[in-house]
């Protein structure tokens, strides 16, 4: 309660006045004339009062705007400044929250609620420390070993779900420091840490397929190094024909290829195990007291798991090299060559296989996608078988050989054309066409990727025109592999006798008539003659 | 007469009454427990100083806050120095604000409005 004698001091001399004038009254028997003086020099005061008071008022007012303005502003800036600011004596109940962050941070106000009750988590050792120190401090004077006590506190709580990092201030207010307020500044740093931990996961881990990465194995290799992960094995794997199905359906296809592996991969370890990306299409398999009976089965596992996947597109594989150490005399990083050598030496016997496995594939989705795929081309190549023996065409073994395989692949870059186009049975537009035109450079790309270049040059090949005028290079005449100069005619001949979802078929005269049409334009005009003047014969 | 000097406080000004020069100065905030305990000393010198006939006498004040019982103890100040100045004791005061804080230039103006020795009231 505020002493009301500070206010009569400062108004002295106008209570003198009036005690004055009481004192006068108190007399009786008053003249007139006396009062008159008395009351003239009421009036004056009363007036003096009024005047004093108006500017007191008006003063007071402005310094309450000033003050109330100051406050906003520093109240908006605590609010916007994304911390918590809240203030406790020794009772340790909360005085006021600073910022409307401490309300967002705690989920309700807390004003006179305890401290400690808001800081208290599961840990019961740091709620007893918290309890301890905040007991201690406001007895202990401004200084190292106050500071000493404070620094114990602990700096980052789990609050409401979010982690939240604190400071800790002492605050004096007046010189003797009686009273001592502990101001707490909360920083909700939930965010923050979820990107340091996304960092710290990313750096460690493969995007693509959530495994560690390369630099996760590289940092606990020597961790990795001790006895009782005796016996160790590693396993290394390199996906098969990714490049090609990268190649063929593009990389969207390639990266579920990889996803597909990564997970029988993982599927087949053990928990203790390490599974990681190694590299582009090669993951590695770390199993710490693994023996080699342990490692032959996990390898064989992964195999038969490949094996159970569906072809989507195509059947996967992946080629494995495994080896096993019983003790320390060769470090991991040699371990890992070895497997990397192994694994190469299997993918080079399988290669063979692995590349018929795949053509088989491409040409299991092609038959789906075009029906009637698979007996065009045996067609075709059987045309072509017969051809190569007519008179004039002149072929050594290894041209026959290109010939035969053209022959059967000469459609294989078909398999990336989306099967509405392949059996669309009306005209197609502009911009479908143009994706038409890209098969033979898929087909040359698979060529290419399966190690046979020149096959890949005669399928780049097919649709050039003798005249120049075909694609993807405007090749001209001779300027076009004999192979697919020869191809292209069977190719056309066998369509045209056939029926296809945008056209019937033609009789073998009418075939001949429209490739004689094309007869250097679109076609060879020598091989075009030889063909249709030996139809007959080719045909039995 | 002997110069009066009193540091500044948290929620007192710093007063610097220097007869020698016929300078006084009032710095800061003014928000005491009890103002008249803090100002009647002051007041009771000005007027001494009043009294021993100086030829001017200058003032200078910067005052950012100062509560309602302050202001008026400050007017009481003021009201000794306009009497002298009726009696022709030279007298001017500058009044320094915050060129930035017109609440501040309002304050002071209020104070100005009733006195009529010279008043200035300067922004910086």
């Amino acid at each position: 309660m505020k002493d009301h004698k500070t206010f009569n001091n400062i108004f002295e001399e106008e209570m003198a006045v009036y005690q004055e004038a009481r004192e006068f009254l108190k007399k009786g028997n008053l003249k007139f004339s006396d009062l008159m003086v008395k009351f003239d020099s009421l009036i004056n005061q009363y007036c003096r009062l009024i005047n004093i008071t108006r500017r007191l008022c008006s003063i007071s007012d402005v310094q309450s705007r000033d003050l109330k303005r100051k406050e906003r502003e520093i109240q908006n800036i605590l609010d916007h400044s994304d911390q918590g600011f809240l203030t406790f004596g020794k009772d340790l109940l909360i005085h006021k929250e600073h910022s409307s962050e401490c309300i967002r941070i705690f989920g309700r106000k807390v004003v006179h609620k305890n401290i400690l009750d808001l800081l208290r988590s599961e840990n019961e050792d740091q709620n007893r420390l918290i309890a301890d120190v905040l007991h201690k401090v406001f007895d202990l004077p401004p200084g190292e070993v106050q500071l000493s006590y404070i620094n114990e506190l602990p700096n980052l709580l789990k609050i409401q779900g979010n982690y939240i990092n604190i400071k800790y201030k002492m605050i004096s207010d007046d010189l003797d420091h009686q009273n001592q307020t502990l101001m707490v500044v909360l920083t909700d740093i939930t965010e923050k840490r979820k990107t340091a931990d996304q960092v710290l996961f990313l750096s460690y881990h493969d995007k693509q397929t959530s495994l560690y990465n390369r630099a996760y194995v590289e940092s606990i290799i020597p961790q990795l190094q001790i006895e009782s992960n005796l016996p160790l094995s590693i396993v290394m794997a390199d996906l098969n024909t990714l490049k090609l199905v990268n190649d063929v359906f593009g990389h969207e296809t390639g990266d579920k290829l990889i996803v597909n592996a990564a997970k029988i991969f993982l599927s087949c370890c053990r928990k203790s195990d390490i599974v990681a990306r190694w590299g582009g299409d090669e993951f590695i398999m770390i199993l710490p007291g693994a023996n080699q009976e342990v490692c032959t089965r996990i390898c064989n596992n992964i195999k038969s798991m490949f094996k159970t996947l569906p072809a989507d597109p195509v059947d996967q594989s992946a080629s494995l090299g495994s080896v096993t150490l019983n003790n320390w005399e060769t470090d991991i990083i040699s371990l890992i060559g070895v497997a990397d050598r192994v694994m190469y030496n299997n993918k080079l016997i399988e290669r063979k296989k692995t590349r018929e496995m795949f053509v088989s594939s491409v040409e299991k989705v092609l038959e789906i996608k075009c029906p009637s795929y698979l007996e065009h081309n045996a067609r075709v190549e059987a045309l072509a078988r017969s051809f190569v023996k007519l008179p004039g065409v002149e072929l050594n073994s290894q041209e026959m050989d290109q010939l035969i395989s053209l022959a059967r692949f000469h459609d294989i870059g078909k398999v990336a054309i989306p099967s509405e186009l392949l059996k669309k049975n009306t005209s197609l537009t502009e911009d479908e066409f143009k994706i038409i035109r890209q098969y033979p450079e898929v087909g040359y790309r698979m060529a290419h990727s399966m190690g046979e270049p020149l096959l890949a040059q005669s399928i780049l090949a097919l649709r050039e025109f003798w005249n120049g005028k075909g694609y993807p290079h405007g090749l001209k005449g001779e300027q076009i592999p004999q192979s697919s100069r020869i191809i292209s005619i069977l190719d056309v001949y066998d369509v045209i006798t056939h029926d296809q979802p945008y056209r019937s078929k033609k009789t073998n005269e009418e075939a001949c008539q429209e490739l004689q049409r094309g007869a250097g334009a679109q076609f060879d005009p020598q091989l075009t003659n030889l063909f249709v003047n030996n139809l007959p014969s080719l045909l039995s | 007469m002997e110069r009066l000097f009193i540091k500044e406080s948290k929620s007192t000004p710093l007063v610097d009454f220097d007869s020698d020069r016929g300078l006084l100065v009032l710095k800061g905030q003014s928000y005491p427990e009890d103002p008249f305990a803090f100002f009647k000393p002051i007041i009771e010198w000005v007027k001494e100083y009043l009294a021993s006939n100086p030829k001017t006498v200058s003032l200078e004040f910067t005052l950012t806050y100062i509560n309602t019982s302050s202001s008026k103890c400050i007017m009481m100040l003021l009201d000794a120095l306009e009497e002298s100045f009726d009696n022709g004791l030279t007298i001017d005061l500058r009044w320094f604000c915050n060129e930035e804080n017109e609440y501040e230039q309002e304050c002071a103006q209020e104070f100005q409005e009733d006195y009529t020795f010279p008043f200035e009231i300067v922004l910086v």
